[in-house]
């Protein structure tokens, strides 16, 4: 039986927005039916922090309501061709959704964010903040953002439009729904339920997790998530046996935990980045002790460098061999080990 | 006569192979030709997109191979084993070809292993799509003279036990012993299918080409050997899937000049295309007045089963491949298994040991690569994945299929 409570998830709707927007076969029976592609929308951005427009946040403080001085939508579509921004965020419900933050994300309108984000001044834009939730939770969202917006424009601010959809899961899918009354979607028409991910009876409807982790934004334990997010960095770490060879290697620990967290370069929060170097430095140790104490090469991690040293053919291939093997998997360091606590115990008690 | 050792330039290797291959022909022609007796045939290779041209020595150097520069991204290999005698011109520093004519027995085990042995190596993957491209491209549609085309599907997981006993990687042992006529090897104790299609071009195409609807079944979707007229329409090429080429043509230069349009202007074009469309990154993007943003970049490389796979093959799949280590697919990593069944890996590619993220069910195969992996990965999946799975696959590249990617490298030249 699944648990229908994955799609609220929000790296569940992060990674399958990414899938959607991503170009694959058009076709409701292939999985992934990639709608926001198929209508002319861009990559999805990660945006670096954009500012809220000074005149908008004053008038707003000084009319006594919450506002934050920065937001980072966690997605942001662009419709070229009409000339649309769509910030995006991912939400389980209304309640995990920020006053401060909804009504940051509702000052950027067309006007605004063309300006921020640096497209020509002869061009008109407009933007529509949209909220993804899960079903039944998307009229209360739609309720409150078209109230902030109506705070905003009572402050003499034009708010953005807004719209809010829902992801339904159902027995052979889920689909995708825009509330009554959103703001429609160009080119996109949603109204009517349709299906973006095709599923089998049973089927897990997780789409594969490019970005197995929410760094530091108040994201929720979810263990499998966990284990992707432990999964990608032990390949990134491994990418570094097979470069053994008869020269000497230098390589940044930062380099190797990007090729395990893509977003890794934006990772907001200092803290939570020394964890988790903590946590890939403690694996890389673990590697290196082990691969010394069987084929007598010593690799180092010192700080932030990782040490490769100079060795023959037939070691580089012997350790290959030897990182490649079953029995390296499943009887060494743990790699097939289920996860021991919630992963905020691992990364508070490594290094 | 002069020797492949005393090679001191590349007009003078060209001359040694064209009155080599002179020999040969006329040897074929008069049916003289020993088995074992080599003909010129040539491995095409895979370094990286980062090689520079000043790394080629190194790469080999690594598996013990001494190269001996003798012209322009041209050299003599020494020191190989069983005394085969080889030269590698690099046509680009990303391709190249290794030039033999050592016999096939050797040769085939050599080249193996130095690839295998390397993560800098890799065979160029004649996919069954490249493979029936070359053959409908490069002849003349009215031809009346033969090519032959042969069709393979393993059954590798299809009833797998794991005491079975692993077959060697390597799809192409066969010898030069069946250059005398176009009898095939014979079937191996495996459980391999294999269909035999030969006949007159213009005939091939109406029953093979495109639009047409191949009559013969599943086992036609996988095309793993190709032999067909010569650039001169004097003898033949040979084309196997491995990327190994046999010049059984009345002259070499003709053949180099053939291969290295179709390693750089098809092989390396399609390559290119691939990998500009799916290597998953974030790229940074700068705004005038400095603002950072970052594109989620990338698509899925999907293929798509003509039928689900039986659920106990594809367990086997997942089982032997990963749990074991084992098999042809050579891939590493920790299947993480969701019901359905589905299952998702953030795994290598033990080849080139570089990232690959499957997401794998019986229904469809979904591979992302991440950036810094190299394109040519889709092309090994591709064939083996036909040869072992599923002859009919479907594959697209993002939104486009495999097929129309080529067509459209075929189209620019």
């Amino acid at each position: 039986m699944i648990d229908s409570s994955i799609v609220g998830h929000p790296l569940f709707q992060l990674n399958l927005m990414i899938f959607l927007c991503w170009p694959s076969p058009v076709a409701d029976h292939l999985t992934i039916n990639p709608v926001f592609y198929a209508a002319g929308y861009s990559l999805p951005f990660i945006e670096g922090d954009i500012p809220v427009p000074i005149r908008s946040y004053r008038a707003l403080r000084n009319n006594g309501h919450h506002v934050n001085k920065i937001v980072q939508p966690d997605l942001l579509l662009e419709h070229s061709t009409t000339k649309l921004f769509l910030p995006l965020e991912c939400k389980r419900s209304g309640s995990s959704a920020g006053p401060g933050q909804a009504m940051g994300l509702l000052t950027l309108n067309g006007t605004e964010l063309k300006s921020i984000i640096g497209k020509s001044p002869q061009e008109e834009w407009t933007t529509i903040i949209a909220y993804l939730s899960v079903e039944s939770n998307g009229g209360y969202l739609l309720g409150e953002l078209s109230r902030l917006a109506g705070v905003l424009a009572g402050t003499g601010v034009a708010p953005a439009d807004v719209a809010s959809l829902e992801l339904l899961y159902r027995a052979d899918g889920v689909y995708l729904v825009s509330v009554p009354d959103s703001a429609s979607l160009p080119d996109l028409d949603v109204r009517i339920a349709t299906r973006v991910l095709a599923l089998d009876p049973d089927e897990d409807p997780r789409p594969f997790y490019l970005i197995p982790y929410l760094s530091d934004q108040g994201a929720e334990a979810d263990p499998v998530a966990e284990e992707c997010f432990r999964e990608s960095l032990r390949s990134a770490v491994l990418v570094l046996f097979g470069q053994l060879d008869d020269e000497r290697h230098e390589y940044e620990l930062d380099s190797v935990i990007t090729k395990g967290i893509v977003a890794w370069p934006i990772w907001h929060s200092a803290d939570r980045q020394k964890q988790i170097r903590g946590y890939v430095r403690k694996f890389i140790r673990d590697s290196f002790a082990d691969l010394n104490k069987k084929l007598h090469v010593q690799c180092r991690i010192d700080n932030q460098k990782i040490l490769l040293p100079a060795v023959t053919a037939e070691v580089a291939l012997a350790v290959r061999d030897y990182m490649a093997n079953a029995g390296f998997r499943h009887r060494t360091l743990g790699l097939s080990d289920p996860i021991q606590g919630t992963f905020e115990d691992v990364l508070s008690t490594e290094d | 006569m002069t020797d492949l050792a005393n090679i001191t330039s590349r007009e003078g290797l060209y001359n040694y192979f064209d009155d080599y291959t002179s020999r040969k022909k006329d040897e074929l022609n008069r049916r003289s030709l020993e088995p074992g007796q080599g003909l010129v045939k040539a491995y095409l290779v895979e370094t990286s997109a980062s090689a520079k041209s000043q790394d080629v020595q190194s790469i080999f150097h690594k598996v013990g191979w001494q190269l001996t520069p003798v012209d322009s991204g041209l050299y003599r290999i020494a020191n190989l084993p069983e005394d085969m005698q080889a030269a590698l011109e690099m046509i680009t520093p990303r391709y190249g070809a290794i030039y033999t004519t050592a016999p096939s027995t050797i040769s085939d085990k050599i080249v193996r292993k130095a690839i295998r042995d390397s993560v800098q190596l890799d065979n160029v993957w004649l996919t069954s799509a490249i493979l029936n491209s070359i053959w409908q491209e490069l002849t003349n549609p009215d031809a009346t003279r033969y090519a032959t085309l042969l069709y393979e599907k393993e059954a590798h997981f299809e009833g797998y036990h794991p005491t079975m006993q692993e077959e060697p990687l390597d799809e192409e042992n066969a010898s030069d012993s069946d250059i005398e006529d176009d009898d095939l090897e014979p079937y191996r104790e495996r459980p391999l299918s294999r269909l035999e299609v030969k006949g007159r071009i213009r005939e091939l195409r109406s029953r093979f080409g495109e639009g047409s609807r191949s009559p013969l079944g599943d086992l036609t979707g996988n095309l793993t050997r190709v032999r067909m007229p010569a650039a001169n329409e004097r003898g033949r090429y040979e084309f196997f899937a491995n990327g190994k080429l046999t010049d059984r043509g009345a002259e070499f230069r003709g053949f180099a000049a053939q291969l290295r349009s179709l390693l750089t202007d098809v092989y390396g074009a399609l390559t290119t295309l691939i990998e500009d469309t799916i290597s998953f990154s974030l790229e940074r993007q700068t705004g005038a007045i400095g603002r950072e943003r970052w594109a989620i970049r990338g698509a899925p490389v999907t293929f798509h089963f003509h039928e689900p796979l039986n659920e106990q093959d594809f367990r086997r799949f997942i089982e032997l491949t990963f749990e074991r280590g084992a098999g042809p697919f050579r891939l590493w990593g920790n299947p993480l298994w969701r019901s359905g069944p589905k299952v998702h890996i953030y795994g290598l590619d033990l080849h080139l040991w570089q990232q690959i993220y499957l997401d794998l069910s019986p229904k469809r195969f979904i591979a992302i690569l991440p950036e810094g992996t190299c394109g040519n990965t889709v092309h090994r999946l591709a064939a083996n994945i036909q040869r072992y799975l599923d002859p009919q696959v479907e594959i697209y590249i993002g939104d486009s299929t495999y097929q129309d990617l080529l067509k459209r490298v075929w189209k620019s030249l």
